[in-house]
Protein backbone atom coordinates (compact mmCIF):
# COMPACT_ATOMS: atom_id res chain seq x y z
CA UNK A 1 0.00 0.00 0.00
CA UNK A 2 2.90 2.34 0.70
CA UNK A 3 4.15 1.87 -2.81
CA UNK A 4 0.76 2.96 -4.15
CA UNK A 5 0.78 5.99 -1.92
CA UNK A 6 4.29 6.85 -2.98
CA UNK A 7 3.25 6.64 -6.61
CA UNK A 8 0.19 8.70 -5.95
CA UNK A 9 2.00 11.47 -4.14
CA UNK A 10 4.35 11.87 -7.07
CA UNK A 11 1.53 12.65 -9.47
CA UNK A 12 0.27 16.04 -10.44
CA UNK A 13 -2.34 15.94 -7.66
CA UNK A 14 -2.16 15.98 -3.94
CA UNK A 15 -2.92 12.95 -1.89
CA UNK A 16 -2.36 11.69 1.60
CA UNK A 17 -3.43 12.88 4.99
CA UNK A 18 -1.01 15.75 5.32
CA UNK A 19 -1.04 17.19 1.83
CA UNK A 20 -1.07 20.95 2.08
CA UNK A 21 -3.38 23.15 0.05
CA UNK A 22 -0.71 24.95 -1.92
CA UNK A 23 -2.85 27.19 -4.06
CA UNK A 24 -1.48 30.53 -3.01
CA UNK A 25 -1.29 31.57 -6.65
CA UNK A 26 -5.06 31.96 -6.90
CA UNK A 27 -5.50 33.49 -3.53
CA UNK A 28 -5.88 30.62 -1.11
CA UNK A 29 -3.23 30.81 1.53
CA UNK A 30 -3.56 28.95 4.76
CA UNK A 31 -0.28 30.11 6.19
CA UNK A 32 -2.22 31.38 9.19
CA UNK A 33 -3.17 27.80 9.98
CA UNK A 34 -0.23 25.64 8.96
CA UNK A 35 -1.85 22.34 9.97
CA UNK A 36 -4.95 22.94 7.88
CA UNK A 37 -5.30 20.52 4.99
CA UNK A 38 -7.72 20.26 2.11
CA UNK A 39 -9.72 17.40 3.53
CA UNK A 40 -10.34 19.44 6.68
CA UNK A 41 -12.10 22.04 4.59
CA UNK A 42 -14.11 19.24 2.96
CA UNK A 43 -14.85 17.86 6.45
CA UNK A 44 -16.24 21.23 7.48
CA UNK A 45 -18.11 21.52 4.22
CA UNK A 46 -19.84 18.18 4.78
CA UNK A 47 -20.59 19.17 8.38
CA UNK A 48 -22.04 22.47 7.27
CA UNK A 49 -24.11 20.77 4.57
CA UNK A 50 -25.50 18.24 7.03
CA UNK A 51 -26.39 20.85 9.63
CA UNK A 52 -27.99 23.22 7.10
CA UNK A 53 -29.89 20.39 5.40
CA UNK A 54 -30.98 19.08 8.77
CA UNK A 55 -32.18 22.46 9.99
CA UNK A 56 -34.09 23.03 6.74
CA UNK A 57 -35.53 19.55 7.04
CA UNK A 58 -36.99 20.03 10.51
CA UNK A 59 -37.73 23.75 10.27
CA UNK A 60 -41.42 23.44 9.46
CA UNK A 61 -42.40 20.62 11.81
CA UNK A 62 -45.52 20.06 9.75
CA UNK A 63 -47.76 17.16 10.73
CA UNK A 64 -48.12 16.32 7.06
CA UNK A 65 -44.55 16.39 5.82
CA UNK A 66 -43.72 17.64 2.34
CA UNK A 67 -40.57 18.07 0.30
CA UNK A 68 -37.31 18.22 2.17
CA UNK A 69 -38.96 17.51 5.51
CA UNK A 70 -40.37 14.33 4.03
CA UNK A 71 -36.93 13.30 2.81
CA UNK A 72 -35.27 14.09 6.14
CA UNK A 73 -37.86 12.11 8.04
CA UNK A 74 -37.57 9.26 5.58
CA UNK A 75 -33.77 9.18 5.88
CA UNK A 76 -33.45 9.61 9.64
CA UNK A 77 -36.56 7.58 10.48
CA UNK A 78 -35.57 4.81 8.09
CA UNK A 79 -32.03 4.58 9.45
CA UNK A 80 -33.27 4.67 13.04
CA UNK A 81 -35.73 1.88 12.31
CA UNK A 82 -32.96 -0.08 10.62
CA UNK A 83 -30.71 0.19 13.68
CA UNK A 84 -33.61 -0.52 16.01
CA UNK A 85 -34.18 -3.80 14.20
CA UNK A 86 -30.47 -4.57 14.43
CA UNK A 87 -29.65 -3.74 18.04
CA UNK A 88 -32.97 -3.14 19.75
CA UNK A 89 -34.74 0.00 20.91
CA UNK A 90 -32.76 0.55 24.12
CA UNK A 91 -29.34 0.74 22.50
CA UNK A 92 -30.77 2.71 19.58
CA UNK A 93 -32.04 5.32 22.02
CA UNK A 94 -28.47 5.94 23.18
CA UNK A 95 -26.41 5.22 20.08
CA UNK A 96 -28.95 5.70 17.28
CA UNK A 97 -28.16 9.38 16.66
CA UNK A 98 -24.44 8.61 16.56
CA UNK A 99 -24.88 5.71 14.14
CA UNK A 100 -27.19 7.74 11.90
CA UNK A 101 -24.74 10.64 11.93
CA UNK A 102 -21.87 8.24 11.16
CA UNK A 103 -23.77 6.80 8.21
CA UNK A 104 -24.76 10.13 6.70
CA UNK A 105 -21.42 11.75 7.34
CA UNK A 106 -19.39 8.88 5.89
CA UNK A 107 -21.74 8.65 2.90
CA UNK A 108 -21.48 12.34 2.12
CA UNK A 109 -17.73 12.30 2.76
CA UNK A 110 -17.26 9.42 0.37
CA UNK A 111 -19.28 11.25 -2.26
CA UNK A 112 -17.50 14.52 -1.64
CA UNK A 113 -14.41 12.85 -3.07
CA UNK A 114 -16.15 12.79 -6.45
CA UNK A 115 -16.74 16.52 -6.68
CA UNK A 116 -14.25 18.07 -9.10
CA UNK A 117 -13.85 21.26 -7.10
CA UNK A 118 -10.17 21.05 -6.27
CA UNK A 119 -8.59 24.09 -7.94
CA UNK A 120 -4.90 23.97 -8.50
CA UNK A 121 -2.58 26.10 -10.59
CA UNK A 122 0.29 23.79 -11.17
CA UNK A 123 2.65 24.79 -13.96
CA UNK A 124 0.79 28.02 -14.47
CA UNK A 125 -2.49 26.52 -15.73
CA UNK A 126 -5.66 26.28 -13.68
CA UNK A 127 -6.80 22.70 -13.40
CA UNK A 128 -9.63 20.94 -11.60
CA UNK A 129 -9.35 17.67 -9.83
CA UNK A 130 -11.50 15.77 -7.38
CA UNK A 131 -11.67 16.83 -3.78
CA UNK A 132 -10.03 14.67 -1.20
CA UNK A 133 -12.66 12.82 0.84
CA UNK A 134 -12.07 13.06 4.60
CA UNK A 135 -12.78 9.34 4.82
CA UNK A 136 -9.77 8.62 2.62
CA UNK A 137 -7.51 9.84 5.41
CA UNK A 138 -6.50 7.16 7.87
CA UNK A 139 -6.32 9.60 10.76
CA UNK A 140 -9.99 10.42 10.28
CA UNK A 141 -11.20 6.84 10.03
CA UNK A 142 -9.01 5.91 12.99
CA UNK A 143 -10.62 8.75 14.94
CA UNK A 144 -14.07 7.45 14.05
CA UNK A 145 -13.03 3.94 15.03
CA UNK A 146 -11.76 5.27 18.35
CA UNK A 147 -15.20 6.81 18.98
CA UNK A 148 -16.80 3.45 18.17
CA UNK A 149 -14.28 1.69 20.44
CA UNK A 150 -15.24 3.96 23.34
CA UNK A 151 -18.94 3.48 22.65
CA UNK A 152 -18.60 -0.30 22.51
CA UNK A 153 -16.98 -0.50 25.92
CA UNK A 154 -19.25 2.16 27.38
CA UNK A 155 -22.27 0.14 26.22
CA UNK A 156 -20.79 -3.09 27.56
CA UNK A 157 -19.96 -1.57 30.90
CA UNK A 158 -23.31 0.18 31.21
CA UNK A 159 -25.29 -2.98 30.50
CA UNK A 160 -23.21 -5.52 32.44
CA UNK A 161 -21.35 -3.37 35.00
CA UNK A 162 -18.08 -4.98 36.14
CA UNK A 163 -19.20 -8.36 34.86
CA UNK A 164 -18.47 -6.98 31.40
CA UNK A 165 -14.74 -7.49 31.87
CA UNK A 166 -15.27 -11.18 32.58
CA UNK A 167 -15.58 -11.87 28.87
CA UNK A 168 -11.87 -11.02 28.51
CA UNK A 169 -10.86 -14.05 30.58
CA UNK A 170 -13.50 -16.47 29.44
CA UNK A 171 -13.38 -19.38 29.02
CA UNK A 172 -9.86 -19.42 30.54
CA UNK A 173 -7.57 -16.74 31.87
CA UNK A 174 -4.96 -17.48 29.26
CA UNK A 175 -7.28 -16.01 26.64
CA UNK A 176 -6.74 -12.53 28.07
CA UNK A 177 -4.09 -11.30 25.61
CA UNK A 178 -6.03 -12.69 22.67
CA UNK A 179 -9.23 -11.10 23.88
CA UNK A 180 -7.47 -7.77 24.20
CA UNK A 181 -6.09 -8.11 20.68
CA UNK A 182 -9.59 -8.99 19.52
CA UNK A 183 -11.02 -5.87 21.11
CA UNK A 184 -8.39 -3.71 19.44
CA UNK A 185 -8.56 -5.42 16.08
CA UNK A 186 -12.30 -4.79 15.74
CA UNK A 187 -12.12 -0.99 15.55
CA UNK A 188 -8.79 -1.19 13.74
CA UNK A 189 -10.36 -3.17 10.91
CA UNK A 190 -13.25 -0.74 10.93
CA UNK A 191 -10.88 2.18 10.33
CA UNK A 192 -8.71 0.31 7.85
CA UNK A 193 -11.62 -0.95 5.76
CA UNK A 194 -13.17 2.45 5.29
CA UNK A 195 -9.84 4.15 4.65
CA UNK A 196 -8.63 1.47 2.27
CA UNK A 197 -11.75 1.38 0.16
CA UNK A 198 -12.20 5.11 -0.22
CA UNK A 199 -8.52 5.92 -0.54
CA UNK A 200 -8.05 3.10 -3.01
CA UNK A 201 -11.00 4.20 -5.09
CA UNK A 202 -9.73 7.77 -5.22
CA UNK A 203 -6.23 6.66 -6.08
CA UNK A 204 -7.48 4.45 -8.88
CA UNK A 205 -9.58 7.26 -10.33
CA UNK A 206 -6.67 9.67 -10.26
CA UNK A 207 -4.21 7.17 -11.68
CA UNK A 208 -6.55 6.13 -14.48
CA UNK A 209 -7.02 9.78 -15.33
CA UNK A 210 -3.29 10.24 -15.88
CA UNK A 211 -2.71 6.94 -17.62
CA UNK A 212 -3.26 7.97 -21.24
CA UNK A 213 -5.28 10.40 -23.28
CA UNK A 214 -7.54 7.67 -24.67
CA UNK A 215 -8.60 6.30 -21.32
CA UNK A 216 -8.51 9.53 -19.33
CA UNK A 217 -12.18 10.32 -19.78
CA UNK A 218 -14.39 7.29 -19.62
CA UNK A 219 -12.36 4.85 -17.53
CA UNK A 220 -12.27 7.08 -14.47
CA UNK A 221 -15.96 7.85 -15.10
CA UNK A 222 -16.78 4.13 -14.90
CA UNK A 223 -14.71 3.93 -11.75
CA UNK A 224 -16.65 6.86 -10.30
CA UNK A 225 -19.91 5.06 -10.96
CA UNK A 226 -18.54 2.09 -9.03
CA UNK A 227 -17.41 4.59 -6.42
CA UNK A 228 -21.02 5.67 -5.89
CA UNK A 229 -21.79 2.09 -4.93
CA UNK A 230 -18.65 1.71 -2.82
CA UNK A 231 -19.38 4.94 -0.98
CA UNK A 232 -22.83 3.71 0.02
CA UNK A 233 -21.62 0.22 0.93
CA UNK A 234 -18.72 1.48 3.04
CA UNK A 235 -20.95 3.95 4.91
CA UNK A 236 -23.43 1.16 5.57
CA UNK A 237 -20.75 -1.34 6.63
CA UNK A 238 -19.07 1.09 8.99
CA UNK A 239 -22.28 2.07 10.80
CA UNK A 240 -23.63 -1.48 10.71
CA UNK A 241 -20.47 -3.03 12.17
CA UNK A 242 -20.32 -0.30 14.79
CA UNK A 243 -23.91 -1.16 15.73
CA UNK A 244 -23.12 -4.88 15.85
CA UNK A 245 -20.02 -4.37 18.02
CA UNK A 246 -22.03 -2.21 20.41
CA UNK A 247 -24.85 -4.72 20.67
CA UNK A 248 -22.38 -7.60 21.11
CA UNK A 249 -20.72 -5.80 23.99
CA UNK A 250 -24.08 -4.94 25.55
CA UNK A 251 -25.36 -8.51 25.33
CA UNK A 252 -22.38 -10.14 26.98
CA UNK A 253 -22.83 -13.18 29.21
CA UNK B 1 -0.67 5.36 6.36
CA UNK B 2 0.71 6.74 9.56
CA UNK B 3 -1.63 8.36 12.04
CA UNK B 4 -1.31 12.05 12.67
CA UNK B 5 -2.71 12.51 16.15
CA UNK B 6 -3.50 16.17 15.60
CA UNK B 7 -5.60 15.21 12.58
CA UNK B 8 -7.23 12.41 14.51
CA UNK B 9 -8.16 14.79 17.29
CA UNK B 10 -9.46 17.23 14.65
CA UNK B 11 -11.67 14.46 13.20
CA UNK B 12 -12.93 13.29 16.59
CA UNK B 13 -13.65 16.80 17.85
CA UNK B 14 -15.41 17.86 14.67
CA UNK B 15 -17.41 14.69 14.54
CA UNK B 16 -18.54 15.16 18.14
CA UNK B 17 -19.48 18.77 17.36
CA UNK B 18 -21.43 17.53 14.34
CA UNK B 19 -23.09 14.83 16.44
CA UNK B 20 -24.20 17.32 19.09
CA UNK B 21 -25.38 19.80 16.46
CA UNK B 22 -27.27 17.12 14.53
CA UNK B 23 -28.79 15.76 17.72
CA UNK B 24 -30.18 19.08 18.90
CA UNK B 25 -30.90 20.72 15.53
CA UNK B 26 -32.27 17.76 13.64
CA UNK B 27 -32.61 14.46 15.41
CA UNK B 28 -34.51 15.65 18.47
CA UNK B 29 -37.01 17.98 16.71
CA UNK B 30 -37.53 15.41 13.97
CA UNK B 31 -38.26 12.75 16.55
CA UNK B 32 -40.64 15.08 18.36
CA UNK B 33 -42.47 15.86 15.15
CA UNK B 34 -42.71 12.18 14.28
CA UNK B 35 -43.90 11.30 17.78
CA UNK B 36 -46.48 14.08 17.64
CA UNK B 37 -47.69 12.74 14.32
CA UNK B 38 -47.72 9.21 15.72
CA UNK B 39 -49.83 10.36 18.68
CA UNK B 40 -52.15 12.33 16.44
CA UNK B 41 -52.70 9.41 14.08
CA UNK B 42 -53.25 7.11 17.04
CA UNK B 43 -55.79 9.42 18.64
CA UNK B 44 -57.44 10.00 15.27
CA UNK B 45 -57.82 6.28 14.75
CA UNK B 46 -59.19 5.86 18.26
CA UNK B 47 -61.66 8.68 17.71
CA UNK B 48 -62.70 7.19 14.40
CA UNK B 49 -63.21 3.79 16.03
CA UNK B 50 -65.31 5.19 18.85
CA UNK B 51 -67.29 7.25 16.36
CA UNK B 52 -67.87 4.15 14.29
CA UNK B 53 -69.04 2.24 17.36
CA UNK B 54 -71.38 5.10 18.19
CA UNK B 55 -72.66 5.15 14.64
CA UNK B 56 -73.23 1.40 14.67
CA UNK B 57 -75.12 1.64 17.94
CA UNK B 58 -77.16 4.54 16.61
CA UNK B 59 -77.88 2.64 13.43
CA UNK B 60 -79.17 -0.31 15.40
CA UNK B 61 -81.30 1.95 17.54
CA UNK B 62 -82.66 3.71 14.51
CA UNK B 63 -83.50 0.48 12.72
CA UNK B 64 -85.25 -0.83 15.84
CA UNK B 65 -87.14 2.42 16.12
CA UNK B 66 -88.00 2.24 12.43
CA UNK B 67 -89.39 -1.26 12.78
CA UNK B 68 -91.44 -0.15 15.75
CA UNK B 69 -92.72 2.87 13.84
CA UNK B 70 -93.61 0.69 10.90
CA UNK B 71 -95.57 -1.61 13.19
CA UNK B 72 -97.40 1.30 14.75
CA UNK B 73 -98.19 2.72 11.35
CA UNK B 74 -99.55 -0.63 10.19
CA UNK B 75 -101.64 -0.77 13.34
CA UNK B 76 -103.03 2.68 12.72
CA UNK B 77 -103.83 1.83 9.12
CA UNK B 78 -105.58 -1.37 10.17
CA UNK B 79 -107.63 0.42 12.75
CA UNK B 80 -108.56 3.16 10.30
CA UNK B 81 -109.53 0.54 7.77
CA UNK B 82 -111.79 -1.12 10.30
CA UNK B 83 -113.38 2.14 11.35
CA UNK B 84 -113.89 3.10 7.75
CA UNK B 85 -115.54 -0.24 7.00
CA UNK B 86 -117.83 0.11 9.99
CA UNK B 87 -118.74 3.64 9.00
CA UNK B 88 -119.37 2.52 5.45
CA UNK B 89 -121.75 -0.17 6.61
CA UNK B 90 -123.53 2.28 8.85
CA UNK B 91 -123.87 4.88 6.13
CA UNK B 92 -125.12 2.34 3.63
CA UNK B 93 -127.65 0.98 6.13
CA UNK B 94 -128.97 4.40 7.04
CA UNK B 95 -129.17 5.38 3.39
CA UNK B 96 -131.07 2.22 2.62
CA UNK B 97 -133.47 2.87 5.49
CA UNK B 98 -134.00 6.40 4.35
CA UNK B 99 -134.65 5.25 0.83
CA UNK B 100 -137.15 2.62 2.03
CA UNK B 101 -138.93 5.23 4.10
CA UNK B 102 -139.10 7.58 1.13
CA UNK B 103 -140.41 4.84 -1.13
CA UNK B 104 -143.04 3.86 1.44
CA UNK B 105 -144.12 7.45 1.83
CA UNK B 106 -144.32 7.92 -1.88
CA UNK B 107 -146.37 4.75 -2.23
CA UNK B 108 -148.77 5.89 0.50
CA UNK B 109 -149.17 9.26 -1.18
CA UNK B 110 -149.77 7.64 -4.53
CA UNK B 111 -152.43 5.37 -3.02
CA UNK B 112 -154.15 8.27 -1.28
CA UNK B 113 -154.09 10.36 -4.45
CA UNK B 114 -155.52 7.40 -6.33
CA UNK B 115 -158.33 6.98 -3.82
CA UNK B 116 -159.08 10.66 -3.98
CA UNK B 117 -159.09 10.69 -7.74
CA UNK B 118 -161.35 7.65 -7.89
CA UNK B 119 -163.81 9.30 -5.52
CA UNK B 120 -163.87 12.45 -7.54
CA UNK B 121 -164.35 10.49 -10.76
CA UNK B 122 -167.20 8.59 -9.14
CA UNK B 123 -168.96 11.79 -8.10
CA UNK B 124 -168.35 13.38 -11.46
CA UNK B 125 -169.67 10.29 -13.20
CA UNK B 126 -172.83 10.34 -11.06
CA UNK B 127 -173.49 13.97 -11.82
CA UNK B 128 -172.85 13.42 -15.52
CA UNK B 129 -175.07 10.38 -15.51
CA UNK B 130 -177.85 12.25 -13.80
CA UNK B 131 -177.73 15.16 -16.17
CA UNK B 132 -177.42 12.85 -19.14
CA UNK B 133 -180.31 10.74 -17.98
CA UNK B 134 -182.55 13.72 -17.25
CA UNK B 135 -181.79 15.05 -20.68
CA UNK B 136 -182.43 11.67 -22.33
CA UNK B 137 -185.68 10.62 -20.71
CA UNK B 138 -186.75 14.19 -20.19
CA UNK B 139 -188.98 13.17 -17.39
CA UNK B 140 -188.75 13.76 -13.71
CA UNK B 141 -188.34 10.82 -11.44
CA UNK B 142 -188.95 10.64 -7.82
CA UNK B 143 -186.01 10.70 -5.61
CA UNK B 144 -186.10 6.97 -4.82
CA UNK B 145 -186.39 5.94 -8.43
CA UNK B 146 -183.70 8.45 -9.27
CA UNK B 147 -181.32 7.11 -6.73
CA UNK B 148 -181.95 3.52 -7.69
CA UNK B 149 -181.08 4.34 -11.23
CA UNK B 150 -177.92 6.14 -10.32
CA UNK B 151 -176.68 3.32 -8.14
CA UNK B 152 -177.37 0.84 -10.88
CA UNK B 153 -175.40 2.95 -13.28
CA UNK B 154 -172.49 3.27 -10.97
CA UNK B 155 -172.44 -0.41 -10.39
CA UNK B 156 -172.35 -0.98 -14.08
CA UNK B 157 -169.59 1.61 -14.43
CA UNK B 158 -167.65 -0.05 -11.66
CA UNK B 159 -168.02 -3.42 -13.30
CA UNK B 160 -166.88 -2.02 -16.61
CA UNK B 161 -163.88 -0.50 -14.94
Amino acid sequence: MNAVLQLASEGSFLLGGDAMWETSKIGFNFSFAPGLTKWMIVFWGVMLFMIVAGVIGVRKKALVPTGWQNFSEWAVGGLTNFFTKMIGPKLTKTFGPMLVTFFIFILLSNYSGMLPLNFSTEEGTLSLSNLQAPTSVFSVTAGFALIVFCCVHFAGFRENKLGYFKHLISPVVIMLPFSIIDEIVHPFTLALRLFGNIHGEETVVEQLGTLSVVTSGWVPACMEILGVLFGLIQALIFSLLAAIYISEAAEHE
Amino acid sequence: MDIDFAQMIFAITNFLILLVAMYFLMYKPLKQTMEKRHDKIKSDIETAESLKADADKMKEEISAELAKSRETAQDIINRAQKTADAQKEEIIASARAEADKLVEKANAEIKEEKEKALGEIRDEAATLAISAASKLINQSLDDDAHKKLVDKYIEEAGEVQ
